[in-house]
């Protein structure tokens, strides 16, 4: 039984914040690292598009 | 910016490149393996008024751990369990980087992966140190001091809170009446199931070392600290410092501590025995 909190800088594909609290195997660990990466991407990515929805601004009519 | 703040940036790039180039030989600045812990020495029952205690060098990093035992009550949601806690303390005389006062972040975080390491591996055998469940318990009181700091205060903690552990003796209670009784002149040991023991690495680019000094610790993009019980699981891990780790180094990271974890507890169980 255990939590590993991991925080992910995710276009660098690198580990932030990385603790174990409890006891995991090998496997375990690499199974936990390879679903917290594909929630993080996905979180990423829910972030991306909500920043541009809130910053997103029409171009204006190209003036000839 | 001071120009001092700024000199410091070049020292460290130009320390970090000398440490890398050494490392793409094969060689670290103080003629190690990359996997080659220093020489540690441990000598245990060195306070005679603890009830246990061990003192760890780690090359030049030296570590007193000391115990003491009281009778208290136990946690209300596990009642039949002893109870331990883990304090660690930077003395200002082992770094010019300590200062006296209350623990600070490194000295809180010290005492945290001392206790994970111990507590996760569910070495203390807890349920074996209850006098009246839900009453009275015994409370192991773990208390590290930093003496001097020479790099990896983490894995030297380790080993000095372990050693102490499993040379030390408790006192024997009688309960008659719902009372707890000392029975003077009797003691017995701490009933202990494994021995966990912890490796830190140093990640400088994508090379690891073990058992960093102070100078690879400054170097280095990031130091983890990772525990290891008996069978090899993993206890505890945590990563102490800022900087990017790739996913991929901290798999090799577990593999190393693996068997870097194995020497480590053989060196313990040399100077405990195994009983």
């Amino acid at each position: 039984e255990a939590d590993m909190p991991v925080a992910m800088a995710p276009q660098l594909n690198s580990i932030v914040l990385l603790q174990l609290n409890g006891r995991m195997t090998a496997e375990e660990i690499s199974k936990g690292l390879e679903m917290a990466q594909t929630a993080i991407k996905r979180i990423n990515q829910m972030q991306t598009e909500a920043l541009k929805r809130r910053y997103r601004v029409e171009p204006e009519g190209l003036e000839t | 910016m001071s120009l001092g703040l700024e000199k410091r940036g070049y020292g460290i790039k130009i320390m970090k490149n000398k440490v890398y180039d050494l490392l793409k030989l094969g060689k670290r600045i103080d003629e190690r393996e990359p996997l080659e812990f220093r020489e540690i020495s441990i000598t245990t029952k060195v306070v005679d008024k603890a009830d246990g205690s061990a003192l760890v060098s780690l090359g030049k990093t030296k570590i007193l751990t000391g115990i003491k035992v009281e009778v208290g009550s136990p946690f209300p949601d596990r009642p039949n369990e002893g109870v331990f806690t883990v304090n660690a303390e930077l003395l200002p005389l082992a770094s010019k980087s300590f200062e006296p006062g209350p623990p600070d972040e490194r000295a809180i975080e010290l005492s945290r992966i001392v206790d994970r390491v111990i507590r996760e591996s569910k070495a203390i055998e807890l349920d074996k140190l209850s006098l009246i469940p839900g009453q009275k318990v015994y409370m192991i009181y773990i208390d590290c001091y930093v003496l001097d700091y020479d790099g990896n205060y983490f894995d030297a903690a380790v080993l000095s809170a372990v050693a102490a552990l499993a040379t030390m003796t408790l006192p024997v209670y009688r309960v008659s009446e719902g009372k707890v009784e000392l029975v003077p002149g009797e003691r017995t040991k701490l009933p202990l199931r494994s021995i966990p023991v912890s490796v830190t690495m140093g990640l400088i680019r994508d090379k690891i070392v073990v058992d960093p000094i102070p100078a690879e610790e400054e170097v280095a993009d990031t130091v983890v600290t990772i525990g290891y019980d008996s069978e090899g699981v993993i206890s505890a891990v945590q990563k102490s410092s800022p900087g990017l780790l790739p996913v991929g180094m901290f798999g090799e990271m577990v593999k190393i501590g693996l068997t870097t974890s194995e020497k480590l507890r053989k060196k313990v169980l040399e100077v405990v025995g195994s009983g």
